[in-house]
């Protein structure tokens, strides 16, 4: 088992909720996606603050080419991801933030003609701002979901000191598989970015964290690892596979038995937690000047021939899901991310954006929600140690100031108290609702 | 023996403490007979739309600050003539009642095409925070109870067939809870006296790739701007949409039968729309 001397010992949380994996396209190789006609590209697709449109109605612009950026620290910048031209601005609704934000829209010439690569002359020679420097330039966002920008996480403030870095597979979302077929067909550039990710921050530990459920791609990462000779440097920890096993909060807690404090980041206990498709994303980055334009995205669920496609930011949900077979059956409702954590999108014409891990095509069925029998398995399951069941009660009475103090929030919203729910509460729709009107008030005050 | 002594013997110093506490202890607080004055005015019903902690809180506020009546009034007191008097006399300042009285107003004709189902918490709170509601318009009221039951005075009653709240101005006291509580900001307080109301919450910020257009929102098409012959609508280019000058308004009505889509109604009979409409 542990012949090569990578693999660490299995660890397992005895929180979380044990759902069914259902991961349809675990063995399906990536595949391109056709190129779209047109693309709609929001101008805000990360946490911070959002971009200015460099480029007006009209312009010609080329693959790859930065249409929008802003001089805020905590911002990525977009790129165009066909060449084409500007035809026009749109709006989207972002499901997350339900916030309108404006989009661009390209029209394809089919040329797919792209920029210049800056692709560096000596790649290990770059200094760390450098590198900052290109990851900042392609727009890399973290793409566990968050979508966080990368080079902000790569910059601790001065006088913290990372001490471990974990590379997060665990993809312990229902359906998903994006993950698992970039660390299975893109595993060097993830080791290679990882290796970046190591120069920037210089931690003393680095893990690579991937549930037990993908055991061809700990094997496969085991013999990279070796043969790469980096055996000394990085160590695979096999996780049990459970939901919410990914969260960056679970992880430092379960690997490392550090506690992240209340409202603060793993920053701030000295751990840095990156996703596989970022760290391959930093290597495009950096190795080959690549901005930020495609994903791993996986299409599954009601669709004929679920799939794990390669697609370019900005594609109609719609082009993906015919390239797919179409939806089948009575299916009425599409997911944007996993089951778990995702948000339903009511709008084929969405695109594509760069959180967007898999778009789930599944049949929706009406909560009916029963009254709380004070059962306690939410509070069983929940990975924060938090007491949802508190949180429905204190809503429907207005007291949003007693959230505040059951901890709310350090809920991530994993919702696995409202999967576990016996009465069906949507325990954590009513936790948005309670951090919303708390971030309303806070503003007012 | 012994026993009985002793228990009456602890009876009788418990009552005499009880007796001491109760002579000694004044049962009035001073400096708080001004402050009782005015919370006996007050309707005590604790609504909490003068945004202080219950009628006598807001006494103790007014004790202090008697300007404060100005800025934040309380509007059940405002509707009562009676006891309107007995607080300006308390206060010894005369208010101008009719700048002051407000009623709510929904910004919505209601009828909005609905484009998805939405299943999850029953409160408008809830939906909103997905894609701005389940309507084809963004901004259309989701008629899902939550400034009818923020209501203190039962004023708001929601057309189940229009799936709009409807407001009802006899019992609005305007005091503005139903505004800070609707999370799609469709309810905005607008002067008693006002004579036409306009009911669509236009937004510039609209083209939504299919929510374009409510079938039943304002079109723009200026008509009830050229019907007018009193002056009293003026167009606002930058909102495109009409603004109305309850002054100059002579109640004619020809602007609310140009209009197609019934975005504008007369506010004076909106208490017999609330009537008639289902609660």
């Amino acid at each position: 088992m542990n012949k090569l001397g990578v693999r660490l010992k299995k660890k397992g949380t005895p929180y979380g909720v044990k759902v069914p994996e259902s991961k349809l396209t675990a063995k399906s190789p990536i595949e391109r996606a056709p190129l779209p006609e047109k693309v709609i590209i929001p101008l805000h697709q990360n946490i911070g603050a959002p971009c200015e449109a460099l480029v007006k109605r009209g312009d010609k612009v080329l693959t790859g080419q930065k249409i929008g950026d802003s001089e805020k620290y905590v911002n990525a910048p977009v790129h165009a991801t066909i060449s084409g031209e500007i035809s026009g601005t749109t709006i989207v609704v972002n499901p997350p933030t339900a916030q309108p934000i404006e989009a661009l829209v390209v029209t394809s010439d089919g040329a797919d003609e792209w920029v210049e690569l800056d692709v560096p002359k000596n790649p290990e020679a770059l200094s760390v701002k450098e590198i900052l420097d290109r990851i900042r330039g392609a727009g890399l966002v973290g793409l566990g979901g968050a979508a966080f920008p990368t080079h902000v996480k790569l910059s601790p403030p001065k006088g913290t000191k990372i001490d471990t870095v974990i590379l997060n597979g665990c993809e312990c979302e229902p359906y998903i598989t994006s993950d698992h077929r970039v660390m299975l067909e893109y595993g060097e550039k993830v080791l290679s970015g990882l290796n970046i990710i190591r120069k920037v921050l210089s931690p003393d530990t680095i893990y690579i964290a991937i549930e037990d459920n993908k055991d061809d791609a700990i094997d496969h990462m085991e013999e990279l690892i070796v043969a790469m000779g980096l055996k000394e440097d990085f160590k695979i920890i096999p996780l049990k596979s459970k939901y919410p096993m990914g969260a960056e909060k679970v992880l430092t807690k379960m690997i490392l038995g550090r506690e992240v404090p209340i409202g603060g980041l793993p920053l701030h206990i000295g751990v840095v937690v990156h996703n596989v498709s970022t760290a391959k994303a930093i290597h495009d980055a950096v190795f080959e000047g690549k901005p930020f334009i495609e994903r791993v995205v996986t299409v599954t669920g009601a669709v004929k021939n679920p799939k794990n496609l390669l697609v370019r930011f900005g594609t109609p949900l719609r082009s993906l899901i015919d390239y797919c077979g179409g939806i089948e059956g009575k299916a009425n409702e599409v997911v944007l991310g996993g089951p778990m954590m995702g948000f339903s999108q009511f709008d084929l014409d969405f695109p594509v954006i760069k959180g967007t891990n898999g778009v789930i095509v599944k049949e929706s069925t009406p909560i009916r929600e029963q009254d709380c029998i004070s059962c306690g398995k939410c509070i069983e399951v929940c990975p924060m140690y938090l007491m949802p069941t508190v949180f429905p009660r204190y809503v429907k009475a207005g007291r949003y100031d007693a959230c505040k103090e059951a901890y709310i929030d350090d809920c991530f919203e994993c919702g696995a108290c409202a999967y576990t729910c016996p009465a069906n509460i949507p325990i954590v729709q009513y936790i948005k609702v309670a951090k919303r009107e708390l971030t309303k008030r806070a503003a007012n005050k | 023996m012994i026993p009985i002594g002793l228990l009456i013997g602890i009876g009788l110093a418990c009552g005499l403490i009880i007796y001491l506490v109760y002579i000694k202890v004044p049962r009035k607080v001073k400096g708080l007979e001004k402050t009782e004055e005015i919370n006996a005015i007050l309707p005590g019903i604790n609504c909490g739309a003068c945004g202080r902690p219950g009628c006598f809180g807001y006494a103790q506020a007014l004790t202090q600050d008697s300007n404060l009546v100005t800025k934040t009034p309380c509007t059940i007191v405002l509707q009562d003539p009676e006891s309107l008097e007995r607080l300006e006399k308390a206060l010894g300042i005369t208010l101008d009642v009719s700048a002051m009285s407000k009623k709510a107003l929904v910004h919505c004709n209601g009828n909005s095409e609905v484009i998805c189902n939405y299943s999850g918490v029953e409160t408008c709170k809830a939906a909103a925070q997905l894609l701005s509601g389940y309507k084809k318009c963004p901004y259309a009221c989701l008629g899902l109870d939550d400034c009818m039951e923020v209501c203190p005075q039962d004023a708001i009653s929601i057309d189940r067939e229009k799936n709009v709240a409807i407001v009802d101005p006899e019992k609005c006291t305007g005091c503005g809870l139903c505004v800070t509580e609707c999370p799609l900001n469709l309810i905005e307080l607008v002067p008693a006296g006002t004579k036409i109301a306009f009911l669509c919450n236009y937004k510039p910020l609209r083209d939504i790739p299919g929510r374009e257009k409510c079938d039943f929102g304002c079109t723009h098409c200026r008509k009830c701007f050229k019907s007018c012959e009193d002056e009293a609508i003026v167009w606002n280019k930058e909102k495109a949409i009409p603004e109305i000058i309850q002054e100059k308004c002579t109640l004619c009505h020809k602007c609310i039968e140009a209009c197609e889509q019934n975005t504008l109604a007369d506010f004076t009979k909106a208490k017999i729309e609330a009537e008639l409409a289902p609660a």
